[in-house]
């Protein structure tokens, strides 16, 4: 008997190949029905970066970078100027490739398919200035994949909370700056991305403006967005961040979550306020600390404040009880390194060693 | 839908739109001859300034009183003044409007070369040709009283054959010589061509900086790849640049139809009371012998091929030009790339006007096969109708041209919209060429 496609055959056939497509096949990325997720190798990481690596003919911009991005969490990228973060960050785009290396998203190696799951906020970043406001967020919108119906509805919501409905036919150059600033982060996240990657996003913004789209990141991140924040400013990475890489003439130098690497940081330093009399302070008080040998010992309108550090955290019980003696707790808390502080430290260690 | 397309499409639109496009598309035409207009206006009104010549005139007839000054516009001439080259001179110098004296010798007749002409300031072509004429018709006079020949037998001699060229065909028949509309065909569309890769091309530099001065850039390759967003610009503005060319021609079009329409009484009153019949009979063209030559064009094959070196050099010379936009950061570092790219342009426009002269001769040849020469060199030679296996290779070189051309920019283009504030140099740009990128 020949055999002949028909459409018994394809009848017979359709169900398996439907099964191996959905259930099994690999490169079908972001599958949720995946039977990888349903056995449990569902990942918990939004970004993997392994060994990546990327030369130019006169400098290095990464060498051998790795690094995990927790899903749903906002994911510090520090790092002085020329440290490689924006190279870093062109690569996971795919903007550039890397020399040697992988990343994967969501668990999969990052395929062109992941473009419309990122949204990316350059640091040197503008619009057409030409171009009408609404024309031009709509054209980026479908560069990302919408259609033009969703992207004009989502505009129209993001547009009303941004207060901007009325500039919808104006012409970029007809707006302030921070206008355009909010237009540029509107197109950005408009087209709903898993990943968010924010190169300085807080440059050029005034307070207002800035304290707007922190509000927005955070409800971005509440939402379930894994986001990356480049940024060389450690004030706002303490603020917002869970956990950091920290990149240095194109090697990571830390990479954690927030608090881990505090902890690690940690020098036991503490700082006391005690309600005490000037008498009392001058006294008793001073001399029986004495042995603390505090960095900070001062008396200030009926308090005293005082500043130290502890051989071992287990010491602390003992010295407050000590100091409670003589009077009322006002404030007693660990003074933790701050980012800038680690940073300069790592940094230094580093390279000493 | 394709994010190229989407791409194009904003290209095409938004240029499309400007108001700038369409004043330019509807009123180019209208500005160009109005400009030409302008200009012969101006050469024909501008004022001849008077050349003044006084005559000395030795002869015992008095020859130098025959003069007339005729041909040449602003010419005087002054005879029967009395006195002697030293008086004369003096006169000259005395008074301010006098540009020249002209010497007629005591045996001017016998020894014609002995006439000369000596000038305070310098006669200008045009007098000087005016003076020789005028001088040269006074000799002739003489001599046909002379030599005693009638006027009527020297103006026998001296007619003017204009001999007839026409095409002998394999049939038999003759065709009207159409040399002269081929070749005015050939340059113009060669001119056309050049001055639309020139204009478009430079608009893709432009937008490619606008994108990369604007810092949009990075945001628009985060989604889609450099090569397409440089593909996407080139594609849109090509369409750009045909929509006008497609406007340009229908204008036109239509305006030689009412100018046809305007004048087309007229000649056939002329044919009726047999004007064209002699005009014809001296060899001249008449209207009706034109309109046969237009008719005898393919014109298929030119707005064919047009069509085709047009897209096909505006491609190759726009990629190379759309690498210079991404290179530099500021328009005015656009020059030492530029001079490159505009210099084949400009000697293939100077190469065509030259091979006019032998349009199938080896320079012809070579530069209307090569790439870079090619779409103007050959769409010159195409009313010509050269061998067809050299229009073939011609075009299949262009399209391996544009590809390289494409491929090398796309390389240069991808690092080039990312550098901020390096100085590019010809060094710099190999080095992009073979950086290791995406894809």
């Amino acid at each position: 008997m020949r055999f002949e496609w028909n459409k018994q055959t394809t009848a017979f056939v359709l169900p398996f190949y439907t099964f191996f497509r959905v259930f099994i096949a690999e490169d079908s990325s972001s599958n949720p029905y995946s039977l990888f997720t349903f056995m449990g190798m569902e990942t918990t990481l939004a970004i993997e970066i392994k060994n990546l690596s990327k030369r130019y003919a006169s400098h290095t911009a990464l060498d051998n970078v790795s690094m995990d991005v927790p899903k749903g969490q906002i994911f510090g990228l520090l790092g002085p100027n020329g440290a490689g973060k924006t190279s870093l960050i062109r690569i996971i785009n795919q903007i550039t490739a890397p020399d040697s290396g992988t990343i994967r998203l969501f668990g999969q190696p990052l395929s062109p398919e992941h473009i419309s799951r990122i949204g990316y906020l350059p640091e040197e970043r503008g619009l057409y200035r030409k171009m009408k406001v609404g024309e031009q967020a709509l054209y980026l919108a479908r560069l990302k994949g919408m259609s033009t119906s969703e992207a004009k509805e989502k505009l129209k919501l993001w547009f009303e909370r941004f207060d901007l409905n009325a500039w919808w036919n104006k012409k970029v150059e007809e707006l302030s700056k921070g206008m355009q600033q909010k237009v540029q982060f509107i197109v950005t996240v408009l087209h709903e991305p898993d990943v968010l990657i924010l190169d300085e996003p807080f440059s050029g913004f005034d307070p207002v403006n800035a304290s707007l789209i922190r509000d927005e990141i955070l409800r971005l991140k509440a939402q379930g967005t894994t986001i990356l924040l480049s940024t060389h400013r450690m004030e706002s990475v303490e603020a917002l961040c869970q956990s950091i890489a920290l990149l240095h003439k194109s090697k990571v130098y830390l990479s954690g979550s927030l608090n881990e690497i505090k902890n690690q940081y940690r020098k036991n330093k503490y700082r006391l306020m005690i309600e005490l009399s000037a008498t009392d302070f001058e006294g008793p008080f001073k001399t029986s600390i004495q042995s603390l040998q505090p960095s900070l010992m001062e008396w200030n309108d009926g308090f005293g404040i005082l500043e130290f550090q502890l051989m071992d955290s287990s010491l602390v019980k003992p010295t407050l009880n000590h100091i409670l003696t003589f009077g009322n707790l006002v404030e007693f808390r660990e003074i933790l390194p701050g980012m800038d502080q680690i940073f300069v430290e790592t940094v230094t260690e580093k390279t000493q060693a | 839908m394709n994010t190229i397309l989407l791409i194009v499409q904003r290209e095409y639109w938004t240029r499309v739109r400007k108001k700038s496009f369409v004043i330019m598309t509807l009123l180019g035409p209208l500005l160009v001859s109005i400009f030409y207009g302008f200009l012969i206006w101006v050469s024909m009104a501008e004022e001849t300034p008077t050349y003044r010549v006084l005559v000395l005139d030795e002869t015992p007839d008095a020859m130098g009183a025959e003069l007339t000054a005729t041909d040449a516009p602003g010419l005087v001439f002054e005879t029967g003044l009395p006195g002697d080259l030293e008086a004369f001179t003096r006169l000259m110098y005395e008074r301010e409007e006098v540009d020249a004296v002209l010497v007629f010798p005591l045996r001017a007749f016998e020894n014609p070369s002995s006439i000369y002409l000596g000038y305070k300031t310098p006669p200008s072509i045009e007098s000087r040709s005016g003076i020789s004429s005028a001088v040269e018709k006074v000799l002739e006079q003489r001599k046909l009283a002379f030599y005693e020949v009638p006027q009527s037998t020297f103006d026998e001699i001296r007619k003017r054959l204009d001999m007839p060229f026409r095409k002998l065909k394999e049939s038999g028949s003759l065709q009207s010589d159409d040399s002269l509309i081929r070749t005015a065909l050939g340059l113009g569309s060669g001119f056309l061509i050049y001055m639309f890769i020139f204009l478009y091309g430079v608009m893709v530099m432009r937008g490619v900086m606008e994108e990369k001065t604007n810092r949009i850039v990075e945001i628009i390759i985060s989604s889609v790849k450099p090569f397409q967003l440089m593909m996407g610009k080139i594609v849109g503005i090509a369409l750009v640049g045909l929509t006008q060319f497609i406007i340009w021609a229908l204008l036109s079009g239509l305006a030689m139809g009412i100018v046809g329409a305007a004048f087309a009484p007229d000649a056939l009153e002329q044919a009726r009371q047999g004007t064209l019949q002699t005009q014809a009979e001296v060899g001249g063209i008449n209207t009706g012998e034109v309109l046969a030559m237009i008719a005898g064009i393919n014109w298929a094959v030119i707005i064919g091929s047009f069509i085709f070196f047009f897209l096909g050099g505006y491609l190759l010379y726009s990629s190379l030009l759309a690498a210079i936009g991404a290179a530099v950061d500021a328009e005015t570092d656009t020059q030492q790339f530029m001079l490159p790219i505009s210099l084949p342009l400009a000697f293939s426009l100077v190469i065509s006007m030259n091979i006019i002269k032998n349009p199938d001769g080896p320079w012809a040849t070579f530069f209307s096969i090569f790439p870079l020469t090619s779409p103007i060199v050959m769409m010159s030679r195409i009313p010509f109708n050269p061998p067809a296996w050299q229009v073939l290779l011609s075009m299949a070189l262009l399209i391996v041209g544009f590809f390289l051309s494409t491929w090398m920019a796309g390389k240069i283009y991808r690092t080039g919209i990312l550098m901020y504030g390096k100085k590019a140099t010809y060094r710099e740009l190999a080095k992009w060429l073979f950086y290791k990128g995406n894809s």
